[in-house]
């Protein structure tokens, strides 16, 4: 590729479509780059089934989104599906070079722009239990891409399990599909615990969890809060789950301990952002106070800590599509005024509208974030030999023996343990190995980092 | 739209020598999935097999051979009439 390009947009998430489209708008030239095979990203996942096929199920992801729309008719877009951006640099003259190929590699090129918007996303977080790495045990997520995009389940008799508010849409999902969902297992100690005075002023939210109740008491599907499975058992799949009924700290509690049969069980503990990007660039990044994530660190107008370059959504900090869009507005509106295509005057018009909305759009981000606080007895879960990091095997007494033998901080346990060394990168086991390094050594979550922080 | 290979109807594939079907437009990993198949990788040390984790290639548990490509994400590789598909033992993707 030849010639420098105005803004990339790194996802076509919902934060970076409104960012493409608001810079597309502002007369920018515009790369949106995704690893998936269509905008949307990964809350709206479109069929990769050809409608006539006979196993497109019709599901919600087929209603075209407002935002996949627009994005199809804006002039100044150029959309590179299936393409993953490997490496970024930015150069002494401010021009960001990104390093983009297809997702296994080849075809590698690179894209040089005055200005970017990282708009990665989050991955799901997901804690280790034993029997965790069994065929059939898969994130909530990979259950709902799966049969979003491509209409397949994995197991007929399941569990979904956890906590955060994808349980209850992944369940509904499954049901809707035909799958027989046993429990789902909030860990929370909800009902109370569930802000629903405030979310009372987000009608969409809570008409979309009215939504899945309703489809989940239709199938039968009990919700059962202050529980989880704490452990999967089988040969070569999953055949059997421990279930237990937790303390308020997620302890389980003593005698509480039964075994369902099961070919499929689904866990999330919510997001955690996808920092690989921000931090080839340079960008700072904040720690979340009581989760094992990090965030990377905006101002008002989403710009990083590097000039140039801006972010939106997850990335962020998790806070849920509408936050996502609305600074994605944002985002692409300041990059357009960082490369002088918006008088300050009207960018302020402009922000000023957004931002009022971004307000209270991150109220209820910030209490359904507190709703769902992930709680220090999962510690109990694992037992000695279960794998933490699921590339190179590493397993739970090795984590509290690299503690005990003065690792004091997650870089030094993996020097010692090779956990987060394999080639995700720590993205699957790194909360977790925070989490749990930080509770050995009785030290923050600041204090011991994460995988990729400096010392 | 779609990406390149959508289309209409089912495409043949083989995983490790025995002839599979699935719609045209699903992933390896969702190919063999809806077949009835839960892993087709072992990893290196005694671990268990392996097969979808994460669905949306973060994890690299799902990693397969299709034909001459060694160790690439079942969940983003799409099935393609006549590959070949094999249980990998691959350490690292070939990237």
């Amino acid at each position: 590729m030849s010639g420098v390009i105005d803004v990339a947009v790194v996802g076509a998430g919902p934060a970076g479509l409104a960012a493409a489209l608001t810079a597309d708008s502002l007369g920018c030239e515009v790369t949106l780059i995704d690893a998936g095979s269509g905008p949307g990203g990964q809350i709206h996942h479109q069929s990769l089934l050809f409608p006539g096929s006979g196993q497109a199920r019709r599901t919600a992801a087929e209603q075209l989104p407002p935002l996949i729309a627009r994005i199809r008719q804006a002039k100044r877009v150029r959309h590179l599906a299936a393409t993953s951006v490997w490496w970024a640099a930015r150069d002494q003259g401010g021009l960001v070079t990104l390093w983009v190929g297809g997702p296994e590699g080849g075809a590698e090129t690179t894209v040089q722009v005055r200005a970017v918007v990282l708009a990665t996303g989050a991955a799901e977080l997901v804690l280790p239990f034993p029997g965790w790495d069994l065929p059939g045990v898969t994130t909530a997520g990979a259950a709902q891409v799966l049969l979003q995009s491509q209409a397949v389940t994995v197991g007929r008799r399941v569990l979904v399990g956890g906590s955060g508010p994808l349980l209850l849409p992944v369940a509904a999902g499954l049901a809707e599909a035909g799958v027989r969902v046993v429990a789902v297992l909030e860990a929370a100690p909800a009902p109370a615990a569930l802000p629903q005075a405030q979310l009372a002023a987000y009608p969409s939210q809570l008409q979309e969890t009215a939504d899945c109740a309703a489809v989940l008491a239709r199938h039968r599907v009990p919700l059962r809060t202050g529980y989880a499975v704490i452990a999967c058992q089988g040969t070569d799949r999953v055949e059997r789950a421990v279930i237990a009924r937790l303390d308020r700290d997620w302890r389980p509690l003593p005698g509480s301990r039964r075994e369902e049969t099961v070919d499929a069980v689904h866990v999330t503990f919510g997001f955690s952002p996808v920092l690989e990007l921000p931090r080839a660039l340079g960008c700072a990044d904040v720690q979340h106070a009581s989760r094992p994530t990090a965030a990377v660190a905006c101002d008002a107008s989403m710009a990083t800590s590097v000039t140039g370059v801006f972010a939106a959504g997850e990335v962020t900090g998790v806070s849920g599509a509408d936050v996502a869009e609305l600074e994605g507005y944002l985002a692409g509106a300041s990059a357009a005024r960082y490369l002088g295509r918006l008088h300050a005057d009207t960018y302020a018009a402009r922000a000023r509208t957004v931002r009022a909305r971004l307000e209270n759009a991150r109220q209820l981000a910030a209490r359904l974030d507190e709703a769902y606080p992930l709680r220090p007895g999962w510690l109990q879960w694992p037992n000695a030999g279960t794998v933490v990091c699921r590339c190179e095997e590493t397993h739970w007494a090795e984590i509290g023996a690299a503690v005990a033998g003065g690792a004091r901080d997650v870089r030094a346990v993996r020097e010692v343990t090779r956990c987060g060394m394999g080639y995700c990168r720590g993205r699957i086991c790194g909360p977790a190995l925070q989490y749990a390094v930080s509770a050995a050594s009785g030290r923050s979550l600041a204090e011991v980092g994460d995988l990729h922080t400096g010392r | 739209m779609g990406p390149d290979g959508v289309g209409f109807g089912r495409v043949r594939f083989s995983f490790d020598g025995s002839p599979l079907e699935a719609a045209r437009g699903m992933t390896v990993g969702g190919a063999l999935l809806a077949n009835g198949i839960v892993s087709w990788r072992r990893p290196p040390g005694a671990g268990r097999p392996r097969g979808i984790f994460c669905g949306t290639g973060g994890c690299f548990d799902c990693l397969v051979d299709v034909g001459d490509r060694r160790a690439v994400r079942a969940c983003l590789v799409l099935v393609r009439d006549g590959d070949e598909v094999h249980t990998s033992t691959s350490r690292r993707a070939s990237g």
